[in-house]
């Protein structure tokens, strides 16, 4: 359904010189799956998730590649296009709920904004959609969250808000940014579940975007490892949780707080960390990007720039370990 | 197990009893304000050099417990002890001496650095406030409390927004080491940093805690960080703390209802390993 090619977006910030924040990305999500895109801050994912809704910022100067949703050539559509698009057949969830929603707008007449934007429906019907929605997107009081004003609201009910704003015109594509990195622990643990509900419910897909394993492992099919713009290892989800091959997202999921068997408390020790920083995006980077910071560089690693080399089972991965 | 024995019959560093905190709340012109218990009856110890975890969900009062053993707001009732001395009336003398002794470490590091000072200057400042040593000297200690940080002296001239959110965080660290304090209050200090950067600070506080017998008190919403580091976790829920004990304990057996919804509630990998 989702088909990105050789994308490459690079800034060029005022005064300063142009930097590569996604180079050569190629992905593609099928219809009804869950992807999740798993790096750390300042590699590029939230880049290519505004890229794929053309929402980059003016300091964006170039978008190369291609991105095809369906039959449509995204980076070729003009904005009124566009317009329609959003919200209608790809839609976006960001991290913040609080900046999301308009301050001064009753909650529900906001969702009813997004069905009154894309489909010629009465006043009256769209607002009987959205009570319709709320009521199954498990709110315990769906009349008072629909004329709420959103500082009304906690935040585990705002972003539930925003999720009824993404998917009131049921998508086929959501993208969500981060979602739950806000929210406190039980209300993140009820958003993920809320997730999984809607997949099986709405035959949406999902690009889900992360910094931890751990809460992409509770939603996704697959998992697009990412780093210093590059996607370097792509898996399905027990695939990779169980055999990482790239040395970075080795390090990666050894960097997770366990609790370690049933819970059971894991006494203090030195934790395994991944030495040094991330490469920043004015960096110059000569070979793998993450060659100064992997615990198992060769010779070839600073000479030129890992291959993707496919395996079995639809698995990729960039490292010269395994011959790229 | 002996060391074990010695650690329980130490005298604790730190005694809250009875904390309580309210704030008055309403619109300005409002005649009548309502009360808000931020904290309402905390009591706990910390023995010298071990770690104490205080977890809860926001709006739980954590901050506002870290603002008050901070002295930077005042309790509405209750006693702070620290090494016997009740920190609630202290004479003014003592007072430059706490602050000393104290020190606070806050979640968004960009926030809590001046932009306008070089990373040394910020962190010679507390130095400067308490009037210690000549420029040159400030400046020489500045340096080694970055180095203890794993920061390279030759970015002493650096702006922070020259660093990355790790390094900002390890310059705070710095900052609040400078003065050669006893505790440290770290107020989701490691929140909002990526995980592998979060893991080398979890052992960078260690190491310090170990070598500068420290004693730390770290708040934190993030259960599975805080059962790497701590060596007692109280859990704070409405201004209260509902239950306290050994970190082993907690996570084996956790008693309280809201504890076991907060574990369970944990992202975990091990569903696929």
């Amino acid at each position: 359904m989702l088909q990105v090619r050789g994308l490459t977006v690079r800034y060029r910030p005022e005064g300063r010189a142009e930097v590569a924040a996604v180079n050569q990305v190629d992905f593609s999500i099928a219809s009804g799956e869950a992807v999740g895109l798993l790096g750390e801050s300042g590699c590029g994912k939230t880049t290519l998730a505004l890229s794929l809704l053309r929402l980059l910022p003016a300091t964006a100067c170039e978008v190369r590649g291609s991105i095809f949703f369906g039959k449509t050539e995204l980076l070729g559509l003009g904005e009124s296009e566009l317009r329609r698009l959003r919200g209608a057949k790809i839609s976006m969830i960001f991290q913040e709920p609080e900046i999301s929603l308009n301050p001064v707008m009753r909650v529900g007449q906001q969702i009813a904004e997004v069905i009154r934007a894309h489909h010629p429906k009465g006043r009256q019907q769209c607002l009987d959609e959205v009570r319709a929605l709320l009521d199954q997107l498990g709110f315990s009081d769906a009349h008072r969250i629909f004329n709420a004003y959103p500082h009304q609201l906690s935040g585990g009910q705002r972003q539930r808000a925003v999720i009824a704003q993404a998917i009131v015109c049921k998508p086929s594509l959501v993208i969500a940014d981060e979602p739950t990195t806000a929210l406190d622990p039980t209300v993140q643990s009820e958003i993920l579940t809320l997730f999984n509900d809607l997949k099986a419910r709405f035959q949406t897909a999902f690009l889900f975007i992360s910094h931890s394993p751990a809460i992409l492992a509770k939603v996704v099919d697959r998992i697009l490892v990412m780093y210093a713009g590059r996607i370097v290892e792509e898996a399905e989800t027990t695939q990779i949780l169980r055999h990482p091959l790239h040395p970075y997202t080795v390090g990666l999921l050894r960097c997770v707080f366990e609790l370690g068997d049933e819970g059971a408390f894991r006494p203090r020790r030195v934790l395994p960390s991944i030495p040094g920083n991330p490469p920043g995006p004015t960096d110059l980077i000569h070979g793998c990007p993450f060659e100064p910071r992997c615990p198992e560089r060769m010779e070839d690693c600073t000479a030129r720039e890992p291959r993707e080399v496919k395996l079995e089972d639809s698995r990729g991965v960039r490292c010269f370990k395994y011959g790229g | 197990m002996v060391a074990d024995i010695k650690l329980q019959t130490e005298e604790p560093l730190v005694r809250v009893r009875g904390l309580s905190k309210r704030y008055a709340q309403g619109h300005w012109f409002a005649r009548k304000k309502y009360l808000i218990e931020a904290l309402s009856g905390v009591e706990f110890s910390i023995r010298p050099r071990s770690t104490l975890a205080v977890v809860g969900e926001s709006g739980a009062g954590k901050s506002t417990l870290a603002r008050c053993l901070a002295r930077l707001e005042e309790p509405s009732s209750g006693e702070i002890w620290y090494e016997g001395k009740s920190l609630l009336d202290l004479p003014s003398k003592d007072r430059l001496w706490v602050r000393r002794q104290i020190q606070l470490v806050f979640q968004d590091p960009t926030s809590a650095l001046n932009p306008r000072l070089s990373a040394v200057e910020i962190v010679a400042e507390p130095l400067v406030i308490h009037g210690e040593g000549s420029k040159i000297d400030r400046r020489e200690r500045a340096l080694t409390a970055m180095e203890q940080t794993g920061l390279s002296p030759q970015w002493g001239d650096k702006s922070p927004l020259e660093f990355s959110g790790g390094q900002r965080q390890r310059l705070a660290l710095a900052r609040a080491l400078v003065l050669g304090p006893k505790f440290l209050i770290l107020d989701e200090a490691l929140a909002g940093l990526d995980l592998s950067i979060q893991a080398q600070m979890v052992n960078l506080l260690l190491d310090i805690q170990a070598t500068q017998a420290l004693t730390y008190l770290y708040i934190s919403h993030d259960l599975a960080l805080v059962s790497n580091i701590a060596d007692e976790v109280a859990v704070m829920r409405e201004g209260t703390i509902i239950e306290r004990c050994r970190t082993s304990e907690l996570f084996n057996n956790p008693r309280h209802l809201y504890t076991q919804q907060l574990i369970a509630s944990i992202p975990r990998l091990g569903s696929h390993a």
